[in-house]
């Protein structure tokens, strides 16, 4: 079930007031009922997969409790539960990948393969709810929560409806004793509901107004079959747009989810903090899939010794991490060479450190003046969506060659001459797409500057709100992408 | 606590019914106008008081000006033809006019009998539903021809939010047809002289149009309706010859087959294309298209078609 569809648009509301309005005893299972029905709209079967890794890392956080000390034990179940999501994970997302890379490789090298593909479906956001059940398990083995004993709950903590098929990824000692207070939670609380569904309107806002009308021309550009023709003005137009649309999407959706589940009475973490305002790659990913990152710094990066281990260690574990990270978002080189290319930029950073600041002081920069911090930005941003091409492009080679049309042909007039018209987004359908974008850099700009729009807005007289939230919703019809021919691409990180 | 329940919930239905209207009101403005607006016009008629309703095709309302019959002969008809509008399309139209209005009489073009199409397109299918009025024979209608699309055509929202861009002063008006349903085009263009096939050559219609004509007029018969039909004249959609004169012979073959089977059932039925030189429509001011009268001849085959007694 989308976000972005008339089912969930009447799931919702109906999900929301039961919950709201049931006996509190029924909250939990109430809310599982609907997460369980949220998945089962996409695939019945896969609810399986879902199932399982509750169950698996629900007994296997039993297990290590009850382990107490024994430390050896408890590794020993740490090993065997992560191992089942992990084995889960691995063969739904990545044994074809693998099957596909070897069988390329023995083609190379002049053999023959007898093996095939396998006709397996991805299933939906596995990755999100794998990763949350791990981070879960290795929570309980550190001693960092106590395993849950109650099973209905623990499979809410886990299959959440908002934020079950694309994050955030909630960590166990923030998420978990919500669901177990679920029982607390005011029934009606105004405000509260006010700031949830704001939130929600600014999320569809920037998926169906912003992400899916850049889709639109991104699209026409990287079509595999096509792409080669479009080089210069028009790549960097759709390089630029695709930075744009993934951030639109997911932070989107991300949006969403934390509006749902705060008019419930739940709290998400943040999962986005204004990212193309970021001053470095670090930055970035410190405003970037905030969940996410945070997963990988704490159940890879530190395990891995992080930087106590010297120097060329800490360089060794960054790229890991990255590689790592490139793979978690798709079984495919090309997001593989976009996470190393982040490691890569990372690290040249740490290895730039000094001379960047030696450059400061020379130039009389120590107390980074407001230009300083607007050309790190921008570059940061340049970064940044360059290496977004090698994730939007179909294969390594196509990223390639997009890359070299972007920096060899010289033809500006593009811009001008009407040319970037012609490529699904017409000279009005373009208006609106950069109006929109400068309301997304000035609500960047004031959550940059810590302040919160929507507080701000739900402090409003009601006679204000209300004319807005007329005028919101009549944008978001007019202006959104929806509807009849309306090609359901999902959310980008649904395929994660 | 029971009083602030009771007030979130009346402050919920104001902002609901404010947002309601703004949808409607969007809705409004953003649907396609055109041929889609006669349902709502028929919408609007005041129940049971139209003798004659006209059912059909472009062809039908190029041809047939309700106004000038109720200017000129007093006779109270309303056009309920829309574009594209298919023999099934047709039939629940034939439900609806006698729902609404219960007519003594229905006249039906029967052009699109060699159309072997339930819908012509999606757009074609919006004109016909968009507007048309909530009644029984709207539900048994999307649920039949549109099927798991119904939503779309619920709510048109969803496939015309998209016309922001190309709004116009007539979507902000709603009278593109007159009270009684009436289109007039002022367009003309040059017509040649329509090629016809002898009377007694026939083609049988296609099989699933004759179930849908067969409940027409069953449900005409089972209403104690009248049923007229015929079939206006038109040229092939193109200039040239071979395949589209070969396909415009063949319709009219299949229209003489209408006509026959209209005899069989004993229902009175009219081929214009052979009252041609009756009608003496003039090829140079006539025609909007090739196959559409303008204004001027639609004037000269409405008279036509009253002072004959086909309109009653």
């Amino acid at each position: 079930m989308l976000f972005n569809s008339l089912q969930f648009l009447i799931f919702f509301p109906i999900v929301m007031i039961l919950f709201l309005i049931l006996p509190k005893k029924l909250r939990t299972l109430w809310l599982l009922a609907a997460s369980i029905y949220f998945y089962a709209c996409w695939n019945v079967e896969y609810t399986a997969l879902l199932l399982f890794s509750i169950i698996s890392s629900f007994g296997g956080g039993l297990l290590l409790q009850a382990a107490g000390e024994k430390r050896k034990r408890k590794n020993l179940i740490l090993a065997v539960s992560l191992g089942l999501n992990l084995a889960m994970l691995g063969y739904f997302k990545y044994f074809n990948f693998l099957l596909e890379s070897v069988r390329k490789v023995i083609t190379k090298l002049g053999g023959e393969c007898g093996f095939s593909a396998l006709d397996v479906l991805l299933p939906m956001g596995i990755s999100f709810f794998v990763f949350q059940a791990m981070g879960y398990l290795i929570d309980v083995w550190r001693g960092k929560v106590t395993a849950e004993r109650n099973f209905l709950k623990y499979a809410l903590f886990i299959s959440f409806f908002p934020q079950l098929v694309a994050g955030p990824i909630e960590r166990a000692d923030e998420f978990l004793p919500q669901i177990r207070n679920i029982e607390g939670i005011r029934a009606f609380d105004l405000n509260r509901i006010h700031r949830g569904t704001t939130l929600m309107l600014y999320g569809y806002f920037m998926k169906m107004v912003i992400a899916d009308r850049a889709a639109i021309f991104v699209d026409a550009v990287f079509d595999p079959m096509k792409y080669s023709e479009y080089q210069g003005g028009i790549a960097w137009v759709a390089a630029i747009l695709f930075s744009v649309q993934i951030y639109c999407d997911f932070a989107g959706y991300t949006y969403i989810a934390i509006g749902c589940a705060r008019a419930m009475g739940f709290e998400l973490m943040d999962n986005f903090h204004t990212p193309y305002l970021a001053r470095s790659i670090k930055d970035f990913w410190a405003r970037w899939h905030i969940s996410l990152t945070g997963w990988f710094r704490d159940y890879l990066y530190i395990p891995l010794g992080g930087s106590r281990k010297g120097t060329l260690r800490k360089y060794v574990n960054i790229a890991i991490v990255f590689l790592v990270s490139g793979l978690w978002h798709g079984a495919a080189w090309h997001f593989v060479l976009w996470g190393g290319i982040h490691g890569i930029l990372r690290i040249l950073e740490e290895l730039t450190e000094k001379p960047r600041a030696a450059f400061r002081k020379a130039v009389g920069e120590e107390e980074p003046s407001f230009s300083y911090k607007f050309f790190q930005t921008g570059l940061t941003f340049l970064l940044v969506t360059i290496a977004w091409v090698t994730f939007r492009a179909a294969s390594i080679g196509q990223a390639f060659s997009y890359l070299k049309g972007m920096f060899t042909k010289y033809d500006p007039w593009v811009l001008f001459d009407g040319s970037i018209y012609q490529l699904g987004l017409d000279e009005k359908e373009f208006r609106v797409l950069l109006l929109s974008i400068a309301v997304l850099i000035v609500v960047d700009l004031f959550t940059y500057c810590k302040k919160n729009l929507v507080d701000a807005f739900v402090r409003q007289p009601i006679w204000f709100r209300w004319i807005a939230l007329w005028i919101w919703f009549g944008v978001l019809i007019l202006f959104g992408i929806y509807g009849e021919n309306y090609d359901s691409s999902a959310f980008i990180y649904f395929q994660f | 606590m029971v009083k602030k329940i009771i007030k979130a919930v009346v402050l919920f239905v104001l902002f609901a019914a404010v947002l309601t209207a703004e949808l409607l009101l969007l809705n409004n403005v953003l649907i396609r106008k055109e041929t889609s607006s006669v349902q709502e016009k028929f919408a609007k008629y005041k129940r049971n008081s139209v003798k004659t309703v006209f059912i059909g095709n472009s062809h039908q309302f190029c041809s047939i000006d309700p106004d000038l019959l109720y200017e000129e002969y007093g006779l109270e008809t309303f056009m309920l033809a829309t574009s594209g509008q298919t023999i099934p399309m047709s039939y629940y139209a034939v439900l609806e006019a006698i729902e609404l209005q219960h007519p003594e009489r229905i006249i039906f073009e029967a052009s699109y009998c060699a159309n072997d199409f339930r819908t012509i397109s999606p757009e074609m299918s919006h004109y016909f539903f968009d507007k048309m009025p909530y009644c029984k024979a709207r539900g048994l209608a999307l649920k039949d021809l549109v099927g798991e699309d119904a939503i779309n055509f619920l709510l048109p929202l969803g496939t015309y939010h998209g016309r922001w861009k190309e709004l116009t002063k007539t979507d902000f008006e709603n009278d593109t047809v007159s009270d009684r349903g009436g289109m007039h085009f002022e367009k003309i263009t040059r017509n040649d002289a329509i090629p016809l096939v002898k009377e007694y050559e026939t083609t049988p219609m296609p099989e699933e149009m004759e179930k849908y004509f067969d409940l027409l007029i069953r449900a005409c018969e089972l209403n104690h309706v009248e049923l007229i039909v015929y079939v206006a004249p038109f040229n092939t959609q193109y200039w040239g010859e071979g395949y589209i004169l070969e396909d415009l012979l063949n319709r009219e073959r299949i229209f003489n087959y209408v006509g026959e089977y209209c005899e069989e059932k004993g229902i009175e039925f009219h081929n214009l294309f052979y009252e041609l030189g009756a009608l003496d429509l003039d090829g140079e001011e006539d025609w909007m298209d090739r196959q559409h009268l303008n204004c001027k001849g639609q004037a000269k085959f409405t008279r036509y078609m009253a002072e004959m007694g086909y309109v009653r």
